[in-house]
């Protein structure tokens, strides 16, 4: 069984047709030949549409189990695959949390539908910074990273003993940089913009000590960190300077950080409301600087549904987070005016899979076939039955978009929306 | 300008000073109905005013109550207290429901920021904000620059020191908003644990000494210690506070000038504010309480005429 996808307009840094309109002849799921006037069993032709490496997510949140109400994992899978996602890196916030070899290997039997699911299993107990969970145990089921994910692994001595035992097996820590204290009773960054809404603030220090903390912890016990959702030109500056000094640390940035600034907060839209906060236009320029010099290695869609019981109220009650999978791919051609498609398709798709030491995919001949295939001229509206999640907590609900993935291939089995 | 450009009063933040300068001549010919034998005046006759207190209040929800009356709204008082707020209820059910008993404005206290702005998304009814968390409490303002006209003849070019707990006082930003829309100078001043780190950028001087603020200002503006609003201790003892902070007859006196002190109440005598001075001619504080009625009645009469 062959098929080539003729027309496709090659997206992927690491190809040498980069930017070529070739056919891509495809047999038992692996790439058989690059080139022109391609034969197969079926042609498909894709007109030129962009054909990328399929896009890996470093931390998405779906809901179940314990709130299948805002996304189960099969509209979670649905939603993801329209965002252009072959690969997903669930963080281990449900309830209960992903803490046991069962849980790992429940979310892994779930993938399917085009999308393969990854276990970020719990960093301590719970997910509250106090205990080890079974690390071992749960790399040794599949958890291809370790994380209390939407919280900071406030306890330093946790810090120290999570980096020391994952040494064993080479394991990855990932952690969100932010001081508790400092954080405590935030709404969103402290700046002129939450003075005059009358809101408190988590000021950009926090951010800031936290990772001088962890790096000093990662130079006396050794190990490696990857920080996710840096927010901050500080966390910038000390990201570059940890890797310059030769420090086993990976970064990434969640797309809404690219996008907007704590001014979207002024009309009190708590769709708005994320954490870490949407910070200032300086910071938000430095971070694509980031993107650019090569110092931030992934961007994350930090996919976090809600339900309109947790959005649709007063700001400070409202719950943190923005349902990013929905609008994806037109918010990717949105950043297209800071960032190179390209090079916002590589932090898609080699960076996060480098991140966690993971086999290349390519469009190479010989490579494994894993696609994304999008199609960046269509208009459509986000809305109640367009919306492929069952949460509508995103800014862009009810707009006209333009952009979105036509499907996704990967194991044999093409899947389009 | 005969009328406001909004239907709601959410802030002063987006009032224009040609607003704030209507409301305060409307003010000015309620003031003078107020005075008169017969208090009462029909403009809001078959108008239906909630006031909707999601939080304690004494004096602004009576003053509100009471400018309601003299305009001959028909009024009704709702507050969370042993209400279905506390059944779990939430705010834009709780508000919908009042509002399908017919009612045209609601004026709203909420501790949480935003929490009119929120409901001005989600309903037809009139909004005045009576204050929302540590945000804005546009009557307060209004009334205390009203009040600061009616004293020294102009805000315009004078000197405002808004002292205390700046960091949780709503009364502070929209009285900066105020005085700064009217061309007053404005400073704060208090520990720099109570000031927000970015006050500054909004144009405001800061001092952490009081007798250099006083020194330099024509009014004070002195705030309550809000105890109830603090999610932590900002310093270490009232004792303390009083010491450094608090505003005494002697201190008063060893300025070579005289100044205006207000405060927008209730009063925690001894704390931030000493009897001698409270009850001193200096101070406005009860021209603040006359006002606010005539305040309140102007912006209720105002923006009754702006319905959709």
């Amino acid at each position: 069984m062959s098929f080539v996808l003729a027309n496709a307009q090659i997206i992927d840094i690491r190809s040498a047709f980069n930017g070529q309109q070739v056919d891509v002849l495809i047999e038992d799921g692996r790439i058989a030949e690059i080139g022109l006037q391609l034969k197969g069993d079926d042609v498909y032709d894709l007109e030129g549409k962009p054909l990328s490496p399929g896009f890996f997510d470093l931390f998405a949140q779906f809901g179940e189990p314990g709130n299948e109400h805002k996304e189960d994992i099969d509209s979670g899978i649905l939603s993801a695959r329209h965002a252009g996602f072959t690969d997903v890196c669930l963080i281990p916030n449900t309830d209960p949390v992903i803490e046991t070899k069962g849980d790992v290997k429940f979310l892994l039997s779930r993938s399917g539908e085009g999308v393969s699911l990854h276990a970020l299993a719990a960093a301590s107990e719970g997910c509250k910074g106090e205990n080890l969970t079974e690390i071992i145990d749960l790399h040794t089921a599949g958890a291809v990273a370790f994380t209390d994910g939407l919280n900071p692994i406030w306890n330093a001595e946790l810090l120290l003993k999570v980096l020391q035992y994952l040494q064993k097996f080479d394991g990855m820590l990932i952690t969100r940089p932010k001081d508790v204290h400092l954080a405590q009773h935030a709404q969103m960054h402290e700046g002129l913009v939450s003075t005059t809404l009358g809101m408190n603030g988590e000021p950009s220090v926090s951010e800031e000590i936290s990772i001088k903390r962890d790096l000093d912890i990662l130079r006396y016990a050794g190990g490696k960190i990857h920080f996710t959702h840096l927010s901050t030109a500080g966390g910038v500056a000390l990201i570059q300077a940890a890797k310059a000094e030769g420090l086993a640390v990976t970064c990434d940035v969640a797309l809404a950080q690219l996008l907007y600034t704590d001014q979207d907060l002024v009309g009190y839209d708590a769709n708005f409301k994320v954490d870490p906060p949407l910070r200032t236009e300086e910071d938000r320029l430095v971070l694509l600087e980031g993107i650019r010099s090569g110092v931030i290695d992934a961007i994350v869609s930090s996919h976090q549904p809600h339900d309109p019981e947790c959005k649709e109220l007063e700001f400070d009650l409202a719950s943190f987070g923005m349902n990013a999978y929905s609008s994806f791919v037109s918010d990717l051609l949105v950043l297209t005016k800071d960032l190179s498609l390209e090079l916002i398709i590589d932090k898609l798709t080699h960076g996060p899979r480098s991140v966690l030491g993971l086999p290349e995919i390519s469009i190479t001949e010989g490579s494994e076939a894993r696609f994304t295939l999008l199609d960046p001229e269509v208009k459509w509206t986000l809305k109640r039955g367009s919306n492929p999640s069952k949460s509508q907590n995103s800014p862009r609900f009810n707009q006209e978009l333009k952009g979105k993935s036509l499907g996704v291939y990967q194991s044999g089995l093409y899947l389009n929306n | 300008m005969s009328q406001l450009k909004t239907k709601h009063l959410l802030g002063i933040k987006n009032l224009d000073p040609e607003e704030i300068e209507l409301i305060f001549e409307t003010a000015d010919n309620f003031k003078d109905v107020l005075n008169r034998p017969i208090k009462k005046v029909p403009s809001l006759r078959d108008v239906t005013v909630a006031n909707v207190f999601f939080e304690n209040s004494t004096r602004t929800k009576l003053s509100f109550e009471l400018a309601e009356k003299r305009l001959s709204a028909d009024v009704i008082n709702f507050s969370s207290s042993g209400s279905s707020v506390k059944k779990g209820e939430t705010l834009l059910d709780t508000v919908n429901n009042i509002l399908a008993m017919k009612v045209d404005m609601v004026v709203m206290r909420h501790s949480s920021p935003g929490a009119p702005h929120f409901l001005s998304k989600h309903i037809d009814a009139n909004i005045i904000n009576a204050g929302d968390g540590t945000h804005e409490h546009p009557t307060q303002a209004l009334l205390d620059t009203f009040s600061i006209r009616e004293r020294t003849g102009d805000v315009a070019g004078k000197k405002v020191v808004i002292v205390g707990d700046i960091l949780h006082s709503r009364v502070a930003l929209s009285n900066i908003f105020a005085l700064q829309k009217l061309g007053a100078e404005v400073m704060v001043c208090g520990p720099a644990t109570l000031l927000p780190k970015h006050i500054g950028s909004l144009g405001v001087k800061v001092e952490l000494d009081i007798r250099k603020a006083l020194e330099w200002c024509d009014v004070a503006n002195v705030l309550r210690i809000q105890l109830e609003r603090q999610k932590m201790r900002y310093f270490p003892s009232l004792r303390e506070y009083s010491l450094y902070y608090g505003i005494n007859k002697q201190l008063l006196d060893s300025l070579d000038k005289e100044i205006v002190i207000m405060h927008p109440g209730p009063i925690n005598r001894g704390v931030e504010i000493t009897s001698d001075v409270a009850d001193s001619e200096h101070s406005i504080i009860l021209d603040q309480v006359e006002n606010g009625v005539a305040i309140r009645m102007a912006v209720l009469y105002l923006l009754a005429g702006n319905v959709e």
